[in-house]
C-alpha cells in the first residue's frame, strides 16, 4: 500500500532523535500552557510559535503538533482539578471530571482522560492515514444550512442534557447567543451592542468569558465556602488509578467518542467542541442512569476526552487535503505552514510527502509521549488539590489574569472577566448551568454566519433548512434532544411500572 | 421568584438596541435570540409553577454575608487589575496575593508572604523570560 510505505518513511523522519526531542519538548510546554485557565491549544500554539523560528520546518511543525496535543491534555487537567476548562473542548470534561475530583476520584479522572486521549488520538491518526482523501469529499457536502442545523443540534443537546432544568439550560444558551452578537456584524459592518466602546468591537472574547465564568466564579464560591468553614481538603479515596469497574465502564464510551470525534473533526468548524458535546449527550442517553451525569460519572469524562483527541486527527484531514482548517488550532497550524512557505492542499501530499507523513508519524509518537509524560505526573497534579484553599484560590485569580492579559494585553478584558466572574457566581446560586452559555458563545458567531449564508443562498426562503437529508436528520435529532428532559420522567415511570415487559419505543 | 425576575430582566436587556432601519441582515438573528429568551423565561415560569415548594427553596439564597464577601473580593480584584499596568505585574501581584492570603489563610504570614512572592517571581520567570509574553513592568525597570 502506497500510504503504508509513506508512513514508514514518515516514521523514519519523526524518529530521528532531534525530532523526538522536539516532540517531547512540545508536549511538555503544551501541557504547561494548556493547564493555564484561558489559554488553550490555539493560543498556546500562537504563544509558542516564536520559539520555533530558528528550527527547520519539518521539525518545527512536529514540535507544534506536540504542543497541540499537550495543550489539549493540559486543558483537561484543569477542568478536572479546579473546574476551569482550558478551552471550549474541555468544558464537557469539567462537568463530570470535577465532580469526580470532589468525590475523591481525581486520580482516576485524570488517568482516564490521559488514556482515553491516547487511545482516541492514536486511533484517529490511523483513520487519518487511511481515510484522508475519501473523507474530504464527504465534508464538502456540508453547506451553510447543514452547518446551522448541526450547531443547533449541538447546542440544544447541551442545553437540554446538562443540569436538571430544561428552561435554565435554554436560558443559558440564549444568553450565550446574545453575547455572541456583540461586536461588529461581519456581513453588514454594523456595530451591535458595543455601546461605543472600541474594546467591544471585536466582540466578547471567548477566553474572557470562560475564565470569568469558570475560574473566577469558582474562586468566589470557593472562598465563600472557605469562610463558612465548609471547604475541606478533598482527600483522595481509594487507589490513585482506575478501578476495574471504572475501566470497564469507560471502554465503550472511548470507542464511541473516538468515532464521533474523528468524523466531526473532519468537518470544518469547531470540531472538537461539538464532538465533545455529542459524545457527552450520547453517553448520557445510552446510560441506564442518566440522572447521575454531572455527579461524577466516568463515562462523562472518557467519552468527551476521546472525542476531543480524535477530532484532532479528524481536523487534520481538511487541513492536509484541502488546505481548510478544521478548527481554531488547525487554523494557527495553517498559519505556521504558510509561514514556512508550504501551502497545504492536495499538492502537499504529492510535493512534500516527507513532510506530511512525517507529521502524521509524529502525531503517533506525540500520543505515546503524552501518555508516558502525563500518567506519572497524575500523582503530581493531584497534589495541587492539597494546597490550602486560602493559598490556591488567590493564585488562580492571578493565573487567570495572566492568561487573559497574555492574549491581547488589554486591561479592559480583565475587568470584563471579573464581571463574568460575578455573573458566574450568581448563576451558580441560581442553579443555571454555565456550560450552554459558554458553548453557545463560541458557536454563536458561526451559527449566525451559516444562518445568514443559507438564507442568502436560498433567497430568504426558510425552506432551505429542510431540503437536504443531512439537515432533516439533524433537525430531528435536535427535537429529540429537546424532548428528552420533558419525556424522560414520564418514560421512566412508565417502564418502572411495567418492569416485566420491555417497553417498546 | 428571584429566578423569574432574573429571566425577565435579561429579556429587556436583549431588545435590540441598534436602531438600524434598513438592513434586514443584522437584525434577524438577535430577534430570533430574543424570541428564544422569551420562550425560555416562559418555560422557566411553567417549571417553577409545577415544582413543589420544597424544591423552590432548594436554591441557595443570597445572604448578606456572602454578598459582602463577594463585593469585597470583587473590589480588591478590580483594584488589582487597575494597578496591574501602573505598578507592574510583580508588585501588584505580590500585594494582591498577600492581602487575600492573609484574609483566607490567617496567622501564617510567613507562608503567605513566601507563596505570594514565590508565585509572582515564578510566573514572571515562566512567562516573560521563557515564553516572551508581555507582562507590564510598571515603574520597575528590568
Amino acid at each position: 500500500m502506497d500510504a503504508f510505505t509513506h508512513l514508514l518513511a514518515g516514521f523514519s523522519v519523526a524518529a530521528q532523535p532531534i525530532n523526538l526531542g522536539y516532540v517531547f519538548l512540545g508536549c511538555l510546554l503544551g501541557t504547561v500552557i494548556g493547564m493555564l485557565p484561558g489559554i488553550g491549544p490555539a493560543a498556546g500554539i500562537a504563544l509558542l510559535l516564536p520559539i520555533t523560528y530558528g528550527i527547520e520546518p519539518t521539525s518545527a511543525l512536529i514540535m507544534l503538533c506536540g504542543i497541540y496535543y499537550g495543550a489539549m491534555y493540559g486543558g483537561s487537567t484543569t477542568s478536572i482539578l479546579i473546574n476551569t476548562p482550558g478551552e471550549s473542548s474541555s468544558v464537557m470534561t469539567a462537568l463530570d471530571g470535577y465532580a469526580m475530583a470532589r468525590g475523591g476520584r481525581a486520580g482516576a479522572a485524570l488517568a482516564i482522560a490521559a488514556i482515553a486521549s491516547f487511545i482516541a488520538g492514536t486511533a484517529s491518526v490511523v483513520l487519518l492515514s487511511l481515510l484522508a482523501i475519501p473523507l474530504a469529499g464527504f465534508a464538502l457536502k456540508f453547506g451553510p444550512a447543514e452547518y446551522f442545523t448541526l450547531m443547533l443540534f449541538a447546542m440544544t443537546s447541551v442545553a437540554a442534557l446538562t443540569g436538571a432544568s430544561l428552561a435554565r439550560g435554554l436560558l443559558a444558551m440564549f444568553l450565550g447567543l446574545m453575547l455572541a452578537t456583540v461586536g461588529i456584524d461581519l456581513q453588514s459592518g454594523q456595530q451591535r451592542y458595543t455601546f461605543d466602546l472600541p474594546e467591544l468591537q471585536d466582540g466578547i472574547g471567548f477566553i474572557v468569558v470562560v475564565v470569568g465564568l469558570f475560574a473566577i466564579a469558582e474562586v468566589f464560591c470557593g472562598l465563600e465556602d472557605h469562610l463558612r468553614g465548609r471547604a475541606e481538603i478533598i482527600r483522595l479515596s481509594g487507589r490513585l488509578w482506575l478501578t476495574r469497574d471504572e475501566w470497564r465502564r469507560s471502554r465503550m464510551p472511548i470507542v464511541r467518542g473516538t468515532g464521533i470525534g474523528f468524523f466531526k473533526g473532519v468537518l470544518p468548524g469547531a470540531g472538537a467542541t461539538i464532538a465533545t458535546i455529542l459524545s457527552y449527550s450520547i453517553e448520557r442517553m445510552l446510560s441506564p442512569t442518566p440522572e447521575k451525569f454531572g455527579t461524577g460519572m466516568i463515562e462523562g469524562v472518557a467519552g468527551p476526552e476521546a472525542a476531543n483527541n480524535a477530532s484532532t486527527g479528524g481536523a487534520m484531514v481538511p487541513l492536509l487535503t484541502l488546505g481548510v482548517p478544521g478548527s481554531g488550532s488547525t487554523a494557527v497550524l495553517l498559519a505556521a505552514f504558510i509561514m514556512y512557505g508550504l501551502q497545504p492542499g492536495p499538492m502537499l501530499f504529492e510535493k512534500r510527502p516527507d513532510l506530511v507523513w512525517g507529521l502524521i508519524a509524529s502525531m503517533y509518537i506525540g500520543n505515546v509521549v503524552l501518555l508516558i509524560l502525563n500518567l506519572p505526573l497524575v500523582g503530581l497534579f493531584v497534589r495541587l488539590l492539597y494546597i490550602p484553599t486560602g493559598l490556591l484560590l488567590p493564585m488562580v485569580i492571578s493565573i487567570s489574569a495572566i492568561g487573559i492579559f497574555a492574549v491581547n494585553g488589554n486591561i479592559f478584558e480583565l475587568y470584563l472577566a471579573l464581571g463574568f466572574g460575578v455573573l458566574g457566581y450568581a448563576f451558580r446560586k441560581l442553579a443555571i448551568p454555565v456550560a450552554p452559555l459558554v458553548l453557545s458563545l463560541v458557536l454563536g458567531g458561526m451559527m449566525e454566519q451559516s444562518f445568514r449564508q443559507a438564507m442568502t443562498i436560498s433567497g430568504a426562503d426558510p425552506g432551505v433548512f429542510v431540503k437536504s437529508p443531512i439537515c432533516i436528520v439533524l433537525l430531528l435529532c435536535s427535537a429529540i434532544a429537546l424532548s428528552v428532559p420533558l419525556l424522560a420522567p414520564l418514560f421512566r415511570r412508565f417502564t418502572a411500572g411495567r418492569s416485566a415487559m420491555p417497553a417498546a419505543r | 421568584m428571584l429566578l423569574v425576575a432574573g429571566g425577565y430582566l435579561y429579556l429587556t436587556l436583549a431588545l435590540p438596541t441598534p436602531a438600524l432601519a434598513d438592513p434586514l441582515g443584522p437584525q434577524i438573528f438577535p430577534m430570533l435570540v430574543c424570541a428564544g429568551l422569551f420562550l425560555s423565561a416562559l418555560l422557566l415560569v411553567v417549571e417553577l409553577w409545577r415544582s413543589s415548594s420544597a424544591t423552590r427553596q432548594a436554591t441557595e439564597p443570597f445572604d448578606r454575608r456572602s454578598l459582602a464577601l463577594l463585593a469585597g473580593i470583587t473590589a480588591w480584584t478590580a483594584l488589582y487589575f487597575f494597578t496591574f499596568e501602573r505598578l507592574g505585574f510583580l508588585l501588584s501581584t505580590v500585594v494582591f496575593l498577600y492581602a487575600l492570603m492573609t484574609v483566607f489563610n490567617p496567622g501564617r504570614w510567613g507562608i503567605n508572604a513566601a507563596c505570594a512572592i514565590g508565585f509572582a517571581l515564578g510566573a514572571w520567570l515562566l512567562f516573560v523570560v521563557v515564553l516572551s509574553v508581555r507582562l507590564p513592568q510598571g515603574f520597575l525597570s528590568f
